[in-house]
């Protein structure tokens, strides 16, 4: 039930054009694999397993995202990723595939679904930043202390993401959501982003993508 | 016997539970080969600490935390000879804030991300290697630190940055019990080396960041029973409506409009923050332990916190067998800069007033004082100088962001202290870091970080740090060492009439306790940002220091720890 439920909704966020159809960034791959094909997805419980294809549709089957605001999760922290889906489900993050998708998930549920992508490798993007972005983005990102929780080389821990080698175009869109608070569900972050420019956030971004 | 409960349990996990050997199969042990010299460390060692100079039995040395080693055979005059003796590398090369701690020979030092190395400490060879299993949730500020163990009985204790606390068994490195004792999906983390005393674990929290409510827990050495809890918030924390600081400054607060709030929103104990991020002075005569505690939730914003914010930066004391509350003093009443109190407390004699020596307590705090307190009743007898530059206090946080200095790192950070009680001094490590106060009201986050606004560095402005030595029983620098980087690791005081202390740039130095001469440095090669300690063994005498860098300061990263030793 679940399942028709979400896909429903799902194939009609893409038909609407909703979040998910933004810009195409993979390939034209088959968007939903067959659930039994993905590796460790025999480790999830079958209704759970049943959800890794519509996740992969988005996020990419290899971990590269194929829409510009969707973000890697493939190798992404198990606590940074349980929270993010916590909040897609009590609303403090908004968007309407994934409140939907994970509305009627358990707390269990959402642990080991973010623990599934948590195991599989973070993929290489190979994005590039512009001349100039290292110096620019380092003395941003030392005057709002950003690795104090995002650590040496922005490979955060635990709740705090990983920065280094996420989708450039991902970043850019988050970040510029966090400073309008269109992305509301880190009040820390929206205030910091605040005190940057759009064109500071792009540079922080290109820096960050290409790591 | 306990069985081990995961966070995939739910929240009913969140109760505080002890579990024991069940677990011990989920961790990582390595070694455990050599043990033979290892012996129970038992309640008259700590009590004598102060005087052992073989052991580092605190990571403070002993329990009034003087961090004074009275070891003179590396002295003023023989310093120029100091040569590592060895080196001994750590799996993980990440910020490094330990203090390693010796018993009878062995060593035990500890990691970011909560591991935990035994050692030989004549030659650095590995006895075993205990690897925590962090859960999946962690939240905590200013990196994965870990300050160190408490050695007691035949086991090791670890507080963990999934707020856990670990016994090991010393022998081995084997897990014996853990105990829950926060919930870290709230906001609750644990850094701090927690002490052991007369069977007890005393512990605090971090989470001042993330609107939880602080606390210092005693735990059963044996079992990992919770004995006692003291909050540092308690559930009345308004206060007195403080309009001024310690020193007649005005806070600029608009106390109607608090009042007015404090009508409407009640008292905001339940996420008033309040951590403990150091280990407490214990005063074994008068059966009291004292802390500080830590900055209110949420750092920057005032309007969702009315009143006095109690206990918030300030010195505590409580009683050590109920946890019962003594006295306190607050240095910032509703505190909106995050200038809290963090170094921990020394206990020592000291002036007071009328010249008369008395029971005192040290405190540095982030606002750059160092604070003299009568041990009696927590009163302030005298605050130093200021170690550095305070300008336009108190400006009230803008949504644009207002400078003021000393910026939210400090002065003094959670560096501790050291003191020389011949000479009468305390060092303090201090460091000048400009920032912009930014606030903005935003609801409690629910365990996320709740600033309330932010910090930011002035990148354009120069930042530097200083060790100041304090007459303590006059308030008075007698001399200041200033080093090109802000300061932050902590600071050994010996017998030998040295100081040593560790800088941002990898640069490890030895100076003159009574002028600030330096004797002797060291260039380590990462920040060296971690209390140094010193043991003696096979009658020779090693300084030890962590050379990891730094998180907070983004100071280079290391993983070794390097014993120091006299060339022949």
């Amino acid at each position: 039930m679940l399942m028709k439920r979400v896909s429903l909704v799902f194939m009609i966020a893409c038909a609407l054009g909703l979040p998910l159809a933004i810009q195409r960034v993979g390939g034209g791959a088959e968007l939903r694999p067959p659930a039994a094909e993905i590796p460790g997805v025999d480790e999830l419980p079958p209704h759970l397993a049943e959800l890794v294809p519509m996740c992969l549709a988005c996020h990419g089957e290899n971990g590269v995202p194929n829409y510009a605001e969707s973000p890697v999760i493939d190798g992404q922290h198990e606590g940074y990723t349980y929270i993010q889906l916590r909040d897609y489900k009590n609303g403090a993050r908004k968007h309407e595939v994934m409140n939907e998708i994970v509305k009627d998930l358990s707390r269990q549920e959402l642990r080991e679904l973010a623990a599934f992508f948590a195991k599989r490798p973070w993929p290489r993007l190979e994005q590039q930043a512009e001349e100039g972005d290292d110096i620019l983005a380092e003395r941003l990102a030392s005057a709002g202390m950003c690795k104090e929780c995002h650590l040496d080389d922005y490979m955060g821990e635990s709740t705090v993401p990983r920065l280094a080698g996420q989708l450039t175009s991902y970043l850019v869109a988050t970040m510029r959501a966090f400073k309008t608070k269109e992305r509301a569900n880190n009040a820390a972050m929206s205030n910091l982003l605040d005190t940057y420019t759009d064109e500071e956030i792009d540079a922080l971004a290109r820096y960050l993508g290409a790591l | 016997m306990k069985t081990h409960t995961s966070w995939l349990a739910g929240a009913s996990l969140l109760a505080l539970a002890a579990s024991s050997t069940g677990i011990a199969q989920a961790q990582e042990v390595e070694g455990a080969r050599k043990y033979g010299d290892i012996r129970t460390v038992t309640q008259r060692m700590p009590n004598a600490a102060a005087g052992d100079g073989n052991n580092f039995l605190h990571t403070n040395h002993n329990y009034r935390q003087t961090r004074f080693y009275p070891n003179a055979q590396i002295n003023t005059a023989n310093v120029h000879r100091l040569r590592p003796a060895w080196i001994f590398q750590t799996d993980v090369k990440e910020t490094m804030e330990t203090t390693p701690i010796v018993v009878n020979g062995v060593m035990y030092v500890t990691t970011a991300f909560n591991h935990v190395y035994a050692l030989d400490a004549r030659t650095g060879e590995q006895l075993w290697h205990y690897k925590h299993k962090l859960g999946p949730i962690t939240v905590y500020c200013c990196g994965p630190n870990n300050r160190g163990v408490a050695a007691y009985g035949d086991m090791v204790y670890m507080g963990t940055l999934d707020a856990k606390l670990v016994a090991l068994d010393a022998k081995t490195g084997k897990l014996v019990w853990e105990t829950q004792i926060a919930d870290p999906e709230l906001g609750y983390s644990e850094t701090m080396a927690p002490i052991a005393v007369d069977g007890k674990i005393l512990i605090g929290t971090n989470g001042g960041e993330y609107g939880v409510r602080g606390f210092v827990k005693a735990f059963d050495a044996k079992t990992g029973k919770l004995v006692w809890t003291f909050y540092t918030i308690p559930e009345n924390s308004v206060g007195v409506w403080a309009t001024h600081d310690f020193a007649g400054r005005d806070l600029k607060r608009d106390i109607a409009a608090e009042k007015e709030a404090l009508a409407k929103l009640g008292d905001p104990y339940k996420t008033l923050g309040g951590g403990v991020w150091q280990p407490p002075a214990v005063d074994l005569e008068r059966r009291r332990i004292y802390f500080v505690v830590g900055n209110p939730s949420p750092d920057l914003d005032g309007s969702l916190r009315p009143g006095d914010n109690l206990y918030t930066d300030s010195l505590v004391a409580v009683e050590l067998d109920t946890g019962k509350y003594v006295c306190h003093f607050q240095y910032i009443p509703h505190d909106v800069w995050d200038l809290d109190a963090v170094s921990p407390p020394i206990l020592v004699d000291v002036r007071d007033k009328d010249g008369k020596l008395v029971p005192g307590v040290l405190h540095g705090g982030k606002i750059g004082h160092l604070f003299v307190h009568k041990r009696d009743d927590c009163s302030l007898i005298r605050f130093s100088e200021a170690m550095i530059p305070q300008e336009d206090m108190w400006t009230l946080p803008t949504k644009e962001g207002a400078r003021m200095l000393p910026g939210a790192n400090g002065g003094v950070e959670w560096s501790p202290k050291a003191v020389n009680e011949k000479l009468g001094l305390v060092y303090v490590m201090n460091l000048h870091q400009p920032m912009t106060y930014h606030v903005e009201s935003t609801p409690y986050p629910g365990g996320k970080l709740w600033l309330g606004g932010a910090f930011k560095v002035i990148p354009t402005e120069e930042q530097w740090g200083v060790l100041s030595a304090v007459d303590y029983h006059t308030g008075k620098i007698r001399w200041e060492l200033e080093a090109e980087r802000p300061l932050v690791g902590g600071v050994l005081a010996t017998a030998g009439g040295l100081v040593f202390f560790g800088e941002g740039n990898g640069r490890f130095n030895a100076v003159d306790a009574a002028t600030g001469a330096v004797l002797w440095s060291f260039r380590a090669g990462a920040g060296l940002n971690a209390p140094p300690a010193s043991y003696t063994v096979d009658d020779q005498q090693y300084i030890v220091v962590a050379a990891g860098g730094n998180t907070q300061l983004d100071y280079k990263r290391g993983n070794n720890i390097i014993a120091f030793s006299l060339a022949d």
